[in-house]
């Protein structure tokens, strides 16, 4: 009578960095992106840190929900948990985004950009979408230029479910992979 | 190029009863039940859709992460979702609960019982795992009744979340467990 089937998460390479699966372990880094206050302040809070644990199964469920999610990155060269990006679509979106967060420590080295970069290439070659947005805080000025650098344009400010977004509008599948 | 994620939910039958992983589909029933503020006067009160997401993705991974967890629970014969059963394990609890809960429209029929008890015969049937626990709020007599309808054993009364609650041991045949 039982049924067991593995739920199988790609993984995606880029030059510096793993998108992958998620282990048990991410919880820890992502206790500390989520612990930071400035960081947090863009998505949603500061989290108790049980709740990291609870992020890493609710990213897990997503993917056997929906059939896709947010990855956790790794960093090739330490193996270490820095963030997570991918598509990511709650009930209450009003349609699939490209999301990315990374661990403060690992800023300003372009890995944000790598990784979204990355993710909105599965998004179109793998995941098959026509198109593409990102939420962005209105006060998220390094992720506004990321989603511009993306070739992103601003489209409109909306509310989602409690919080308000600009949305970026990221270029066609057949302007970015070009 | 992939990596091989364990378990999700393998899928279990009973007499009325499906129990099976989690899918999207569900969502919407789940969300329902728990905006229901009496429904849900034991486990804390009604919760909003976003959070219902969040906890609902949270039930579907936790069976990659630990190997088990809850079923999603349906009426064979109208493959109506009737509500869940399994094995809860939130990083807080040092142990899984045998955990059950019937929306409104099904109860008064068994239907607990025998998701429960499919969960717990399952869960049993693995080797050497311990025997889960339960717990109730002091006046959810509906859930005690089937706790002690499962065998399970009164132990010392705890708080959880802030609520009073009846602590169960469950009973595995056969093992010897104490009740603490």
């Amino acid at each position: 009578m039982t049924t067991d089937y593995a739920l199988t998460i790609p993984t995606l390479e880029t030059e510096r960095l793993l998108l992958r699966g998620w282990k048990e372990s991410d919880a820890e880094g992502y206790g500390e992106l989520y612990g930071d206050e400035d960081n947090a302040k863009f998505i949603g809070g500061v989290m108790a840190p049980w709740d990291a644990w609870r992020m890493v199964a609710q990213r897990i469920g997503q993917w056997h929900l929906r059939g896709f999610a947010m990855f956790a990155i790794e960093e090739k060269a330490s193996g270490q948990f820095i963030g997570h990006a991918g598509p990511n679509f709650p009930k209450g979106w009003p349609e699939p985004e490209i999301g990315w967060g990374l661990v403060k420590r690992f800023h300003g080295k372009g890995y944000a950009f790598e990784a979204a970069r990355a993710s909105l290439r599965f998004a179109y070659e793998v995941l098959g979408w026509d198109t593409a947005m990102s939420l962005v805080d209105p006060d998220n000025t390094p992720s506004a230029k990321l989603a511009t650098r993306l070739g992103a344009t601003y489209e409109s400010t909306q509310t989602v479910t409690s919080f308000t977004a600009d949305v970026y509008r990221h270029l066609s599948p057949k302007e970015f992979l070009k | 190029m992939t990596d091989d994620l364990p378990l999700v939910a393998p899928t279990l039958e009973t007499e009325r009863l499906i129990l099976r992983g989690w899918e999207l589909e569900d969502f919407d029933a789940y969300a329902a039940f728990v905006a229901n503020d009496e429904a849900n006067r034991f486990r804390g009160g009604a919760v909003d859709r976003i959070t219902a997401w969040k906890d609902f993705e949270g039930l579907a991974g936790q069976w990659a992460l630990r190997g088990y967890g809850t079923f999603a629970v349906e009426d064979k014969e109208t493959g109506e979702l009737v509500g869940w059963a399994g094995l809860w394990h939130p990083v807080r609890l040092d142990e899984p609960e045998l955990c059950w809960s019937v929306f409104p429209a099904f109860t008064g029929q068994g239907y607990a019982h025998e998701a429960a008890g499919a969960a717990l015969v399952w869960w049993t049937q693995i080797e050497d795992n311990p025997a889960p626990f339960s717990m109730t709020h002091p006046d959810n007599i509906a859930s005690q009744r089937v706790a002690e309808k499962l065998g399970a054993l009164r132990g010392e009364d705890f708080e959880f979340d802030g609520r009073p609650s009846f602590f169960f041991r469950h009973q595995i045949a056969g093992r010897e467990e104490m009740v603490h």
